[in-house]
């Protein structure tokens, strides 16, 4: 008996029963041991199957469109509700990026007079309230220990449909957003994610949009609450709640609790699909540097590709976190050249970026792109074997019930694929249909989407230490000469409002700046 | 700016277990508890229902019991655990061995001869026949590596595993301890009990020295290229003269260059016998199970004839404050530290409410006065670090907001730090604060892994792995005089190091 089948026949026989099931590895033909012999090896081991009857969530309607996603769980301490929002910094107005994530950080109840009113709230019962902006949902999450459930339940419901509007909470974004931005390059890794993003995407795509000091400034109440006004609607929302309550009467008080929350969420944006990219070598100097990060790629496939489930065997095969993955055993195990490889063809949550990354040390600089562009090139032009491919289906085979393992974890899944207009049994047929890519179908799908001529190339580090080793020959890629990306220096931006409890800024700080990003030859 | 802060305190140790665990529901009655005859700890918690488990195997061995000029060996054995056994990882044990062998001595004694140059004084003529040494076994090195690893598969595994259904397998080493993690379904118990009893028995430690550069370039990653992990190293190596907590976890740059495998060997043989062991499993299964499994693959390792020996390094009282001035590219940081009495003295449990009092979310003292009202930075935390196993430290950041400077941001955490000193807290700011010790330590107990490293790190600490429990139950009995007392005693100055981070050409200092 081969592994595939060994995984398919688990499967249909599970899904006849209506169960969820992580299926037996094969077991191989060789002798089995003594009984009084330590196995040595996994394949002489034999693994019953996993039988598991996860409850499946009960979904309701309210009146105003809102849709419910109730876990009752006896064995969860307290409640976790989450309320998931088709919206997200995608949905920011071009003329104030940030504005979403300026929501998220500011969002409370109007049931409260100040921000530090609600904390105390929160602290005297232990509640965590968060809120957060992906790029395309806006998400409101409150984690309750036991016996504060109808605390928890009318601050998340206030949240949401009656949320304050105070200036006070604007002007205190501002001042913490604006430090952000001055520190916004501190950390290597995320400039380079960042602008290898705006060199494949374009910088002004609604994926890549950023925020400057100017847009900071610009941020007031109203937009914060105008935001919130057209996006946080019930059509627009997937509520759910996974912990110990009774699910009836939890339902019975969510109705209750949003009644006069009225629908009319605006439109996801429709958003065209990004030009792709020029071919190049970039690189960004930043002296000193111990490292350089390095990122390689071009356009990807967006999440609702045709060939997703091609595109997500791959991924796994190819780049992900898995130390067993071609990329971390090339790259890390066999050239300790980094720490940690990574790669994916995309469905990424955005426009969809094949993008690799690394960081090593700057004299490796050029051996690690070499080696990436290779790693590329293969995936581009050789078969995927179908023992890679089928080692890459048994971990997602197996280690699919981790989807389902506690009450959360399924609540969030649900309302997660709700969200995103997901048919109800998206989750549980999508083992099998990732099961049934073929390795041809792999194999073809890398060859159409990876295209190892048309590769954008990025090194962040001092240059002083990488440059003259990006020559062609070193390379293995003839890029053109390497075009500098200077970055704006937010550094010494300033609010233009007086703040009167801060220092007083000395003679240099002058008014907002903004500079914006150009490549120029050295 | 989250983010980064985010960042920040993802690199800290054992930051919740430092703070003790929560109330509630401690199924002390569930628990499955059993020490085999080689010494080793059997740790169980069934959670009925859960179709998945976590595995931990916990080392009491950490960056403390390394021996001079070999710091980052613990850490290295944790890599090393993941290159294969003398069955995993293997094509034809009996022909890779030869090759093994040569490898690895071969590469020792690059390492030795490249550790002998540049550091002591010598001639000229010397250091050019010991480079022309260096060349000439790194071209035997590099040349027999690749025929070694020809004959080996040094990926399984982890290949393994991951075909499994593996998920978050991984592994960590602090100051205290070395483990190993795994989460898998609850039908592969018995996979993993082969896996960890078997690296722990039999390893082998494949590229060995190749390991050591992917180490070097981690070290590269998270401390020399991160302004946090540079000042939280300086603060550490100024809080301790004599204690190895002064010493990083991952290891100095050049001791992590000069490892050999031979070091690593004998570190390992005497570190990771059965009685320094604590295995934990928390989820889906039988404890008759559990136990079953565990006395069959963990009953196997052979107990060691020369175990650990523990740290003796008693610090002399402070002289002074120290400070330390850090300057990497990034925005200025303020990092400021206390040494503090440890595990299980009373000052370490009222530590706990203290750090949650002052520094524990946005409604701490920190941060709604550096925050909220002077808007002198946009982020506070506190934590307690660097291990648990000796008397430690109490330490404090804050994010400066320009034109606020480090010292600006010091100043004004000096102040609500000797205001504590002074006034004794009201009981509903202390109850509150308990009351959120006490639910953060339920929510990391909540999941599978939290759960088992907790377990596995109270059972090496105090012998029971619940002793959380008892923590927790203290902590209300802490009066607010007793949080004064405690922070007028940590708090003074003469205790303290700063740490200052400016971006090069930026001296620190106030306005």
């Amino acid at each position: 008996m081969n592994i595939r089948l060994a995984i398919r026949r688990s499967l249909s026989i599970c899904a006849a029963a209506g169960f969820l099931a992580a299926p037996a590895r094969a077991i191989a033909d060789s002798p089995p041991e003594p009984v009084d012999v330590l196995p040595t090896r996994p394949e002489q081991l034999q693994f019953k199957a996993l039988e598991f009857h996860p409850r499946p969530p009960e979904t309701r309607t309210l009146a105003n469109g809102a849709r419910l996603v109730l876990v009752a769980d006896e064995s969860w301490p307290g409640v976790v509700l989450t309320a998931r929002f088709r919206a997200g910094a995608l949905c920011d107005p071009e003329d104030l990026p940030g504005l979403a994530a300026s929501v998220a950080a500011t969002l409370r109840p109007a049931s409260f007079a100040s921000a530090e009113a609600f904390r105390l709230y929160l602290d005297e019962r232990a509640i965590l309230f968060t809120a957060a902006a992906e790029p395309s949902s806006f998400v409101v999450r409150v984690d309750a220990p036991p016996g504060v459930l109808d605390d928890a339940l009318a601050l998340f419901a206030d949240a949401i449909a009656r949320p304050a509007a105070a200036m006070l909470d604007a002007e205190t974004r501002r001042f913490r957003w604006i430090e952000e931005l001055r520190r916004r390059d501190d950390n290597a890794a995320a400039v380079a994610d960042r602008e290898f993003a705006k060199l494949v995407l374009g910088a002004d795509a609604p994926w890549t949009r950023e925020a400057f000091p100017e847009h900071v400034a610009a941020l007031a109440a109203e937009r914060l609450a105008a935001f919130h006004s057209a996006w946080l609607r019930p059509d627009n929302a997937v509520i759910g709640a996974a912990g110990n309550f009774d699910a009836e009467a939890l339902a019975a008080s969510l109705k209750e609790r949003f009644a006069g929350w009225e629908p009319g969420a605006a439109a996801f944006p429709e958003l065209q699909p990004p030009a792709p990219p020029k071919r190049g070598l970039y690189y960004i100097d930043r002296p000193g540097a111990p490292n350089v990060e390095i990122r390689i790629g071009h356009l990807g496939a967006p999440p609702q590709a045709p060939d997703h489930y091609a595109i997500a065997a791959i991924n796994r095969l190819y780049g992900s976190v898995d130390l067993g993955s071609r990329l971390s055993r090339r790259l890390r195990g066999e050239r300790a050249l980094t720490y940690d490889a990574r790669g994916a063809i995309g469905l990424d949550e955005g426009a969809g970026i094949f993008r690799n990354s690394l960081a090593t040390r700057p004299e490796s600089a050029a051996e690690a792109v070499r080696a990436l562009a290779g790693e590329i090139r293969r995936l581009a032009t050789e078969p995927i074997p179908p023992a890679e491919l089928a080692a890459a289906q048994d971990a997602s085979a197996n280690g699919f019930v981790f989807a389902y393992a506690t009450s959360g974890e399924l609540m969030e899944n649900a309302v997660r694929f709700a969200s995103r207009g997901e048919p109800d049994d998206y989750l549980p047929t999508y083992l099998e249909r990732l099961l049934a890519v073929t390795s041809e179908e792999a194999t073809a799908c890398a060859a159409e989407r990876v295209d190892p001529e048309a590769l954008v190339v990025l090194v962040v580090g001092d240059a002083s230490r990488f440059l003259d080793d990006l020559s062609p020959e070193r390379l293995g890629l003839d890029l053109g000469p390497p075009l500098r990306i200077d970055l704006p220096d937010f550094s010494g931006a300033r609010l233009p409002e007086t703040d009167e409890k801060a220092p007083p800024i000395d003679e240099n700080g002058g008014p907002v700046v903004s500079i914006h990003v150009r490549a120029r030859r050295p | 700016m989250l983010r980064l802060v985010r960042h920040l305190l993802a690199t800290l140790p054992f930051l919740l277990a430092a703070t003790a665990a929560s109330a509630g529901d401690w199924p002390r009655e569930d628990l499955v508890l059993r020490k085999l005859d080689n010494g080793l700890t059997l740790v169980g918690l069934p959670r009925p229902g859960s179709p998945v488990f976590c595995g931990v195997v916990m080392a009491r061995v950490g960056s403390v019991d390394e021996p001079a000029g070999m710091t980052g060996v613990a850490h290295m054995m944790e890599h090393m655990a993941f290159k294969g056994t003398r069955h995993i990882g293997v094509v034809d044990y009996a022909a890779e061995e030869p090759l093994l062998e040569e490898s690895l001595s071969v590469g020792d004694e690059l390492a030795r001869l490249e550790s002998s140059i540049g550091s002591e004084v010598r001639g000229a003529d010397e250091i050019e026949a010991l480079r022309k040494r260096v060349e000439a076994l790194r071209e035997r090195s590099e040349a027999i590596r690749a025929k070694h690893l020809a004959a080996c598969d040094p990926g399984e595994f982890f290949r393994l595993y991951g075909q499994h259904g593996a998920v978050g397998l991984n592994a960590a080493t602090s100051p205290d301890f070395v483990h190993y993690v795994v989460n898998l379904p609850s039908n592969k118990m018995e996979l993993w009990a082969l896996m960890e009893s078997q690296r722990l028995s039999e390893p082998v430690f494949r590229d060995f020295h190749a390991e050591r550069a992917v180490v070097a370039e981690e070290r590269r990653l998270r401390v020399d290229s991160n302004p946090f992990g540079k000042c939280y190293e300086a603060a550490c190596a100024a809080l301790f003269d004599v204690h190895p907590y002064r010493n990083p976890s991952i290891g100095w740059p050049s001791d992590i260059a000069a490892l050999t495998a031979e070091e690593g060997a004998a570190f390992h043989a005497r570190h990771f016998g059965p009685g320094n062991l604590v295995v934990v499993a928390v989820g889906g299964f039988e404890p008759d199970e559990f136990l079953a499994l565990g006395e069959r693959y963990f009953g196997r390792l052979r107990p060691v004839a020369e175990g650990p020996r523990p740290v003796h390094a008693i610090e002399a009282p402070p002289t002074g404050e120290r400070r330390i001035e850090v300057s990497l590219p990034g925005g200025p940081l303020a990092l400021l530290a206390f040494r503090k009495k440890g595990i299980p003295t009373r000052e370490d449990l009222v530590c706990d409410l203290v750090v949650q009092l002052l520094a524990g979310g946005e409604s701490s003292r920190l941060s709604r006065r550096l925050v909220d009202e002077e808007r002198a930075a946009i982020a506070v935390s506190g934590f307690v670090g660097p291990g648990l196993r000796y008397d430690n430290a109490i330490f404090f950041l804050a994010i400066p907001r320009a034109p606020w400077s480090v010292d600006d941001c010091v100043a004004l955490m000096r102040d609500e730090l000797e205001r504590l000193g002074r006034e004794a807290p009201d009981a509903a700011e202390a109850r509150r604060a308990a009351l959120n010790v006490k639910a953060r330590v339920a929510r990391e107990a909540r999941g599978n892994q939290g759960m088992a490293v907790m377990l596995a790190q109270y059972a090496h600490l105090t012998g029971d792995p619940l002793a959380p429990e008892t923590f927790l139950a203290d902590l209300e009995t802490v009066t607010p005089e007793e949080i004064r007392d405690v922070a007028r005693r940590v708090f003074a100055r003469e205790n303290g190091v700063l740490v200052a981070q400016n971006p090069p050409g930026q001296a620190g200092g106030g306005r």
